[in-house]
């Protein structure tokens, strides 16, 4: 049978005019499936009529036509849209359902792998909009134990900071533990089953705790006054002579003497041979009085010897002056050995009085010496606690130090950045933790902790609480991880009422031991010195001993006993400036029993001292007198050598006078010579002027002579020329 | 990339509104300028497959005008970064930087306000110009081109029928799916 065709519902008869053009036409774009359309219907007025019969076909046409019509109804796609709403719900529907058991299985199961035992979480929340974790419950078994929890907490709510998130950035504002339990019973075993990866593959990456803040408890028990009181006098000599430096500081210088002693007298000899061949010349020279020489050659003659005596005078005093100077030097050398040797001596007898301890050193913390080592002991849990505390966050800074921010966009622009809190790739604002072990209860705050301690305001802080039948413990520590930190490490720490109880082997005073209670203030800080940390510690402590207990009885055991019964409370101040450096222990103690005892370790002191160094002295003795000795011998020596010295120089001023003497007579005698010369000079100059007259005269008396009797002849001639 | 040049055939002869094909060319070219990786890109990605666009034309377009928009990464940064840096947008632009997901926008990045601001400008121009080609090409050459001697006589090749075939396909599909 045909079934009439059937045009779909949108083409009805009858359509109204604003409809049929609005909604249809205007919602057919190809112009001939308009006009397709437009040919099936008359327009009457404000409607649309139908009035021809619809063939097979045409139905077909208007069923495609529908279905454009309809699709080009909207901006939005419906069908996309609602499967978008479904998967969307789905999602929802899955982290509702599914994410809670999947992350609280991984979580089981990242616990088992690191504490190779059975764990349980339950209740788990995870809240991915505003993101957040909550629990109810984790136990985690006790690997050695499988019947036993090592830790069970209960009601855990973490905040996170989900823009820091999105940014890749772990931010927690919050982490709260209701409830931590330690060592609680199971119903079921613990242990993982054989096959389990955590026991097949298992690597621990926990850092190791750190034990530079551990300090060795320092051995002042052993010194101090236990020292004092237990000193073995001929033990003490012993050692103490052992150890002076004055005998090889008196060899020495007896060596040295006896070099000078050698060398002065090979000089003392080799002077007093030219002295005495001097001295035999010289005598016979002096023996002469020039004044009773009155021969010019003899005078002559005796200056000669003279002159060549006083060069052996000269020469003599020139070595005679060498010889002072080498005495001079070593005089000097000498005064400089006896300076060495009294140096050594005073060194060695001052030495022996330090190392003898005298009361007040050993009384500066009587108390504090034997408390010193108990009140370290009870600090150092504490110290460890902290070690290891600052071992995580260095641990957690170190790994993320490295880290680098990626871009997600790979096409070149440039990045604006606009004020903004930055924040490290790990932050964990505050995380508190609760617990109870019996009737104590525990409380435990962590701020601030995170991966760059540069981008975090706060410094991350540790606090730590215990409180038990009205005692209190509170650790406060802060840690300043910033790079030029000067204090890296804060740590504060009060104790009340806490019980103290110990005893004290070979102590001093015969005190054994103390049962009480105590309070302590402690501050502990790592300070940073030119690149170096250095620890500082103050601890204050206030013991109310109950029981004070001494092994014997006797005078300073009783005075000691007095001083405590009197003060009732034993104030204890600890001050230790660095790891190395012993602490300074002080209590309120002190200076009453230092007053007490002062006295009597004062004399003990004393006569040990003394005895020591009477036997110093008597052994210092007898090297001094050696050299002593050699040193009177070397100064003999310079006695005689410098009179040998005075001699010669005497003599020589002999020579010199006599020298004087001579050239003297000379002078003397040349001032006759010359008057006698010229006496003689003037006679001969006299007799010589009369000769000449004399020969002058006859001359002229032979000359008239002859010229007279050449007159006569010449007249005789003339007067009988023939 | 038959089905899709398939495709592209269909819709520009379909029953459909011109401007299906201009908002897929409109957002192609805002998905091109855009760079990719930040969630506006994303977002706007997505906008894509639930508006009544042509897929297959905003995809096609999109690979083909992505490479060519490096070109246009001088002028797209210099806009980006002026926009970034005018002060009186300094307080919105702080609060973004600081919102949770304001990183992811990627907005900070000169490129990203640069071709978000470009593409929107240039969303409107670009829908109207190619729904005014649809237009055309569909009241004046489409029955001119099917009825030409040339379409007629390539009709007849077997290759060509397959395409006409998968181009019917595809447009029966087309209105099936609504």
């Amino acid at each position: 049978m045909n079934r009439t065709p059937k045009a779909p519902r949108m083409f009805a008869p009858r359509i109204p005019k604003t409809r049929f053009e609005r909604k249809m036409l205007k919602r057919i774009p190809l112009s001939n499936e308009r006009e397709f359309l437009l040919g099936l219907y008359t327009k009457h007025d404000d409607v649309y009529v139908r009035e021809t019969e619809l063939e097979k076909k045409d139905c077909k046409h208007l069923k495609r036509l529908a279905k454009a019509i309809k699709h080009n109804r909207g901006l939005f796609q419906p069908v996309k849209l609602g499967l978008l709403a479904a998967i969307a719900g789905l999602a929802l529907a899955g982290v509702t359902v599914f994410l809670n058991p999947i992350v609280s299985s991984a979580i089981e199961r990242g616990l088992e792998a690191a504490f190779v035992a059975r764990s349980e979480l339950s209740g788990l929340s995870l809240r991915p909009l505003v993101p957040g974790i909550s629990f109810d419950a984790l136990t985690v078994a006790d690997r050695n134990q499988p019947l036993q929890n090592l830790f069970e907490v209960h009601d855990v709510r973490v905040e996170l900071d989900l823009g820091q998130l999105i940014r890749g950035r772990i931010v927690i504002r919050d982490l709260d533990a209701g409830q931590l339990r330690f060592a609680t019973g199971r119903s079921t075993s613990g242990a993982l089953p054989a096959d389990h990866p955590a026991l097949i593959d298992g690597t621990d990456d926990r850092p190791a705790a750190r034990t530079t803040l551990r300090s060795e408890a320092g051995s002042v028990v052993q010194e101090g006054v236990g020292q004092l009181l237990s000193l073995d006098v001929q033990e003490i000599v012993a050692a103490e002579l052992s150890r002076l430096e004055t005998p090889g500081v008196v060899d020495e210088q007896i060596s040295l003497i006896r070099r000078e002693i050698t060398e002065t007298r090979a000089e003392l000899a080799e002077l007093q041979t030219a002295t005495e061949v001097f001295r035999s010349d010289a005598e016979g020279l002096l023996s002469t009085d020039p004044r009773t020489v009155s021969s010019i050659e003899q005078l002559t003659s005796l200056y000669t010897d003279t002159e060549s005596v006083a060069r052996d005078a000269a020469v003599i005093l020139d070595s005679a002056a060498g010889v002072s100077r080498d005495i001079g030097a070593s005089r000097a050398r000498v005064e400089a050995a006896v300076d060495a040797i009294s140096t050594a001596v005073d060194a060695d007898v001052s030495g022996v009085q330090d190392r003898i301890p005298s009361a007040s050193d050993v009384l500066t913390g009587p108390v504090a010496a034997f408390l010193e080592p108990h009140i370290m002991a009870l600090i150092d849990p504490y110290r460890d606690t902290i070690d290891t505390l600052l071992s995580a966050v260095t641990w957690l800074q170190e790994r993320s130090a490295d880290q680098e921010d990626r871009s997600g966009v790979t096409r070149q622009g440039r990045t604006v950045a606009y004020p903004s809190l930055e924040y490290p790739r790990f932050l964990l604002e505050r995380a508190a933790v609760g617990a109870a072990s019996g009737a104590v209860q525990y409380q435990a705050e962590l701020l601030s902790l995170s991966s760059d301690p540069e981008m975090t305001e706060g410094l991350p802080t540790a606090r730590y609480g215990q409180r038990h039948n009205g005692r209190s413990a509170i650790v406060d520590a802060v840690f300043d991880l910033r790079r030029n930190a000067s204090t890296p490490f804060d740590l504060a720490l009060v104790l009340e009422s806490q019980p103290i109880a110990f005893s004290v082997p070979n102590a001093p005073f015969s005190f054994s031991g103390l049962v009480g209670t105590f309070d302590l203030t402690a501050e502990a800080r790592l300070v940073e010195t030119g690149g170096t940390l250095s620890e500082e510690l103050v601890a204050f402590l206030r013991v109310v001993p109950d029981d004070v207990q001494f092994v014997t009885e006797g005078l300073i055991v009783e005075r000691v006993r007095s001083v405590i019964a009197r003060a009732e409370t034993v104030e204890i101040e600890v001050q230790a400036p660095a790891p190395q450096g012993e602490p300074a222990v002080r209590t309120n103690l002190d200076g009453p029993i230092r007053e007490e005892i002062a006295a009597y370790l004062a004399e003990q002191r004393d006569a040990i001292v003394e005895q020591v160094e009477a036997e110093v002295r008597r052994q210092l003795d007898e090297q001094l007198s050696r050299y002593s000795e050699e040193l009177d011998q070397l100064l003999s020596l310079y006695a005689d050598l410098e009179e040998y010295i005075a001699d010669a120089r005497s003599l020589a001023a002999r020579v010199t006078e006599q020298r004087t003497a001579i050239e003297t007579r000379i002078a003397g005698l040349r001032g006759e010579v010359e008057d006698r010369v010229r006496a003689e000079a003037e006679a001969a100059r006299q007799e010589a002027e009369r000769r000449a007259r004399e020969e002058a005269e006859a001359a002229a008396r032979e000359a008239e002579r002859r010229a007279r009797e050449e007159a006569g002849r010449i007249i005789d001639s003339i007067r009988s020329p023939f | 990339m038959f089905a899709v040049l398939t495709r592209i055939v269909a819709a520009l002869n379909a029953n459909r509104r011109p401007g299906e094909i201009a908002g897929a060319c409109s957002f192609a070219v805002m998905l091109a300028l855009l760079p990719a990786g930040n969630l506006i890109w994303v977002s706007l990605f997505a906008l894509v497959f639930l508006v009544k666009v042509n897929l297959g034309i905003a995809l096609l377009l999109t690979a083909i005008l992505t490479p060519m928009a490096v070109l246009a990464d001088g002028f797209l940064d210099r806009v980006g970064y002026a926009v970034l840096t005018a002060p009186a947008l300094q307080t919105f632009f702080t609060r973004l930087y600081n919102a949770p997901f304001g990183p992811l926008t990627g907005f900070n990045n000169s490129l990203v306000p640069g071709a978000l601001i470009v593409g929107l400008l240039l969303w409107v121009p670009v829908f109207f110009l190619c729904r005014a080609l649809v237009q055309a090409y569909r009241e004046r050459l489409r029955v001119k081109i099917i009825r030409s001697p040339l379409v007629q006589w390539f009709a007849r090749f077997p290759l060509v029928r397959r395409v006409q075939d998968a181009a019917r396909r595809a447009r029966s599909i087309y209105e099936w799916a609504g």
